[in-house]
């Protein structure tokens, strides 16, 4: 990437330090609840989409869009929460 | 140090980064899977539907090699920003937006190289420990 780009790119770092570490911490500890939490999430909503925000579980679906319209109804932004899609299968990942 | 996590039940290390698409106005967290096999980033599809993508407003296709054969993608310049609590480091980079299909819907996004290359990471799953130190990055801000 050139000098220029990069510089332009740059300019759109919207949010102060403080704001993003906030942000960062927030997703994390969410993203925490789900690895915790983990086996009842598979007790509880198996083969669905799941989004966790504030350290809860906010929505289930059976489908992305249902979860997000759900999380949306409830005031939050799928920008905001973790989204996972709560297996029951091993899956083996080669990517 | 930046501090990340394994995965549920895979083991897999994992990192968090707030990601700006300025062109886009996307924004918002991501849980990226540490991926040295990965030259370059790539937010799978479900991650870029989170922040909001709409796939018209791409422009520069790119086509992509794994172990399952091609992929399509869009590349978008982007923002990344991690935080070990002290500092903020903020990264400008080209992102390859991965083209939703059957088998990706569920793949998690990668942090590739382009980052990577940039840090001294460490994995250690005995000691339940990840963790990244900056070595290079675009912008360093005290919080």
């Amino acid at each position: 990437m050139n000098k220029a780009k990069k510089a332009k790119l740059l300019s759109g770092l919207d949010a102060s330090p403080r704001q993003i570490d906030r942000e960062l911490r927030s997703f994390d500890r969410a993203a925490r609840v789900l690895s915790a939490e983990w086996p009842r999430l598979i007790d509880e909503h198996p083969r669905q989409w799941v989004g966790v925000h504030d350290g809860k579980v906010a929505a289930s679906a059976k489908t992305l869009n249902a979860l997000f319209a759900k999380l949306k109804r409830k005031g939050v932004a799928p920008s905001e929460a973790i989204v996972r899609y709560i297996s029951t299968d091993e899956r083996r990942l080669i990517l | 140090m930046l501090h990340g996590r394994f995965g549920n039940t895979s083991g897999a290390p994992f990192i968090s980064a707030l990601a700006v698409f300025p062109r886009l106005g996307w924004r918002g967290s991501v849980s990226f899977l540490i991926d040295t096999g990965a030259d370059a980033t790539v937010l799978m599809p479900y991650d870029a539907k989170r922040l909001g993508v709409r796939w018209r407003d791409l422009r520069h296709p790119i086509t992509s090699e794994g172990i399952g054969g091609s992929a399509d993608g869009f590349m978008e310049g982007g923002l990344l920003s991690f935080s070990d609590g002290k500092f903020v480091f903020t990264y400008a980079v080209d992102i390859e937006i991965a083209v939703r299909t059957p088998s990706n819907i569920r793949f998690p996004s990668l942090l590739g190289r382009d980052i990577l290359r940039k840090w001294r990471f460490v994995m250690d799953r005995q000691g339940d420990k990840v963790g990244a130190t900056p070595r290079i990055w675009d912008v360093k801000q005290r919080i």
